[in-house]
C-alpha cells in the first residue's frame, strides 16, 4: 500500500468537511475521487498534505504514519500536491516556477536536467521560460502546475480538478499527461467533478459526498453505475 | 560661489545622506512588511534595541566592526524571537490581531531599552570619518558619501540574495503565496523567522549609521523609525527593495528642504503627509506591485 487514509475526520472549526472517510492508493494506481461543488474533495487532499489537521485518523504513507507533520516533510518523503486552480507563482518566471518545485531538492545537476526535460516535454515552458507564470494562459498554468509538482520527483501525484475551467482540447492534452506521468511510475490521486474523464483513466474510483465515501469500485464499474451515471455524469 | 547655491548644495547632500539612513531602515522593513502586508509596529523599536546594543558594546571598547556585526546578529535573534512568540501564533487570525500583538512587543522592547539605558538621548561614538572635499565654497563631507554607498551597497546586496538564493526565492514564493510555496515543500517555520532576523539586521545597520552620523541616540527614535520607514517603504512600494530605497531617499531629500525652506515643524510632518498621500492616491507605491489585501 502507497498511501492509505483510515477513518479520516476533518473540521473546519465546528463545520465538518470529512466524515469517517477512508481510501487507499497502490502502487502504480490512478485512483480518482469525483463529487459535487463542497463535498470535501479539497479538503481531503489539503489533509493529505497536511495543510491541515484532522481531528481523528490516520493518514498513512509507505507504513508510515505522516498526518501531524508538517507540509514540507510531506513533500520530501515524495507527496506532491498540484493545488485546486493550479495556484503558480504569477510574478515570477516560469524556471523560478520549476525551481521553487525542486526546493526539497540537493541535487543541482539533476535539477537542471529535469528542468531540461520539462521544456521538452512542455515546450510552451521552454519557450516562455523566463516569462512571468502569470502571462500564460490557463492551459498552460496547468501544465506548468503540474511539471512544478514533479520537479520534486513524487511518488505520488495529488491533483485537485486539473480540467477546471479548460477547454475540451486543453482537457485532452491534461489526461494524456496524467496518463503519461503514470507510465512513467507515479501513482496518482485525482479529485474530480468532471467524473466522466477521470473516471475513463481510473483504475479505482470513489465517490465523495458530503463528506462521505458514497461508493467506491473500479473506474470501469463506476462509470457504468446506474447512479453514478445519472447523478455525476448527466447522462 | 553664491551662498543662496551654496546652501542649495549643502541642503541637497544633506537630505541625501538623511534620505540613505531612512533606506537603509527602510529596506529592512520592507523585507518583513512584504510578508505581513501591514505596519510592523515592532520594527522602530527592534532597530533601536540593537543600536543601543552597539552602543554598549563600542562602549566596552569592542572594534567596530566586531561591535556593530555583533548588534547585528543579537538583533536578527531577538527579531527572530518576536517572529516566534509574536507573529507565528497569530499567523493565520485576523489582520488586526498581530498588528496588535506587535504593538506589544514594541512596549517590551522600548520599555527593557529604557530600563537598561535610561530615558534621556544619549552621546553616540561619530565614527564616521570627519574629513571633507571642499568644492569651491560648498563643503562635501566624506560620511555624506559612506552613507550613501553603503546604502546603495545593502540594497543591491538584499536584492541579489533575494533573487539568487534558495532562501531568496522561497521568500518571494511565501510572499506571494503562502499555501502554494508550503506546497513545494517549502518550511514556512524555517524561512519566516531568517526574514524577520534579515530585517532585523539590516534595520539595526541602518540604525547605527544614522547614530553614527548624528551622534545620538534616544529611545524616541523607535517609533519615530517606524513612522518614516514606514513611509518610505509605502512611497517606494511595498516588497521592493530599490523602491524602499528610491522611497528613502525621496523623504530624507524632501524632508531636509522642507526643514531648511519652510520650518522644522513642516520636517516634522512631512513624513506623515506622505504616508496619508501615497495611501489615498498610489497604494501600491512608486514601483510597486499590486497585490490584493486580505482582509
Ligand atoms: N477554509 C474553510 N473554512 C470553513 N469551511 C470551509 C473552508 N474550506 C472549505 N470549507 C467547507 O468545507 C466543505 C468542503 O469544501 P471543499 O473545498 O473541500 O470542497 P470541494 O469538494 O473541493 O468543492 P469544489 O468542487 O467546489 O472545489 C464545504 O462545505 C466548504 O464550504
Ligand atoms: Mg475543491
Amino acid at each position: 500500500m502507497l498511501l492509505s487514509v483510515e477513518n479520516l475526520w476533518v473540521f473546519y472549526g465546528p463545520i465538518e468537511a470529512i466524515h469517517d472517510v477512508s481510501i487507499q492508493v497502490d502502487q502504480g494506481e490512478i485512483v480518482s475521487i469525483v463529487g459535487h461543488n463542497g463535498a470535501g474533495k479539497s479538503t481531503l487532499l489539503k489533509t493529505i498534505s497536511c495543510l491541515l489537521k484532522p481531528t481523528a485518523g490516520q493518514i498513512k504513507y509507505n507504513d508510515g504514519v505522516i498526518n501531524g507533520t508538517d507540509p514540507d516533510k510531506v513533500v520530501s518523503a515524495g507527496i506532491s500536491h498540484v493545488p485546486e486552480g493550479r495556484q503558480v507563482f504569477a510574478s515570477l518566471s516560469v524556471y523560478d516556477n520549476l525551481m521553487a518545485g525542486a526546493y526539497s531538492r540537493g541535487d543541482a545537476d539533476g535539477v537542471k536536467r529535469d528542468i531540461d526535460m520539462y521544456c521538452q516535454r512542455f515546450p510552451i515552458l521552454g519557450e516562455r521560460l523566463h516569462q512571468r507564470a502569470g502571462y500564460l494562459s490557463g492551459g498552460e498554468q496547468q501544465m506548468l502546475a503540474i511539471a512544478r509538482a514533479l520537479m520534486s520527483r513524487p511518488k505520488i501525484l495529488l491533483l485537485d480538478e486539473p480540467s477546471l475551467g479548460l477547454a475540451p482540447v486543453v482537457v485532452n492534452e491534461v489526461y494524456r499527461i496524467i496518463e503519461e506521468i503514470r507510465k512513467d511510475g507515479t501513482s496518482i490521486l485525482l479529485v474530480e467533478q468532471n467524473a466522466n474523464r477521470a473516471l475513463n483513466v481510473s483504475d479505482r474510483a470513489y465517490v465523495l459526498a458530503s463528506g462521505q465515501i458514497e461508493l467506491s469500485g473500479t473506474g470501469k464499474e463506476m462509470a457504468e453505475n446506474d447512479d453514478v451515471r445519472k447523478v455525476y455524469l448527466g447522462v | 560661489m553664491n551662498t543662496e547655491l551654496n546652501y542649495f548644495l549643502q541642503t541637497t547632500s544633506n537630505g541625501i545622506s538623511l534620505g540613505s539612513m531612512y533606506s537603509m531602515i527602510a529596506v529592512g522593513y520592507s523585507m518583513v512588511y512584504s510578508l505581513l502586508y501591514q505596519v510592523n509596529f515592532a520594527h522602530g523599536d527592534l532597530y533601536v534595541f540593537g543600536t543601543f546594543i552597539a552602543f554598549s558594546f563600542i562602549s566596552m571598547a569592542l572594534p567596530l566592526p566586531v561591535a556593530i556585526l555583533a548588534a547585528g546578529l543579537l538583533t536578527a535573534l531577538i527579531g527572530m524571537t518576536i517572529e516566534r512568540t509574536v507573529y507565528r501564533p497569530v499567523r493565520y487570525a485576523n489582520r488586526i490581531v498581530p498588528m496588535i500583538s506587535a504593538l506589544g512587543a514594541a512596549l517590551v522592547l522600548r520599555t527593557a531599552a529604557q530600563i537598561i539605558w535610561g530615558p534621556e538621548a544619549i552621546a553616540f561614538p561619530q565614527f564616521l570619518p570627519g574629513g571633507s572635499f571642499n568644492l569651491g565654497g560648498f563643503t562635501l563631507f566624506h560620511k555624506n558619501i559612506i552613507v550613501l554607498l553603503f546604502a546603495t551597497a545593502l540594497v543591491v546586496g538584499l536584492t541579489w540574495i533575494m533573487n539568487h538564493t534558495k532562501f531568496g526565492r522561497a521568500t518571494q514564493c511565501i510572499v506571494e503565496n503562502m499555501e502554494a510555496a508550503q506546497l513545494m515543500g517549502i518550511p514556512l517555520n524555517k524561512i519566516i523567522p531568517l526574514v524577520y532576523g534579515l530585517g532585523g539586521f539590516f534595520g539595526v545597520i541602518g540604525g547605527i549609521m544614522y547614530s553614527g552620523y548624528y551622534g545620538v541616540i534616544s529611545i524616541d527614535m523607535g517609533i519615530w523609525g517606524t513612522v518614516k520607514a514606514w513611509a518610505a517603504a509605502m512611497l517606494g512600494g511595498v516588497g521592493n527593495f530599490y523602491g524602499a530605497f528610491l522611497g528613502g531617499l525621496i523623504l530624507g531629500v524632501s524632508e531636509t528642504f522642507a526643514g531648511a525652506y519652510i520650518s522644522s515643524a513642516a520636517k516634522e510632518a512631512l513624513g506623515y503627509i506622505v504616508i496619508v498621500l501615497v495611501l489615498v492616491f498610489r497604494p501600491n507605491g512608486l514601483l510597486g506591485k499590486k497585490k490584493v489585501v486580505k482582509v
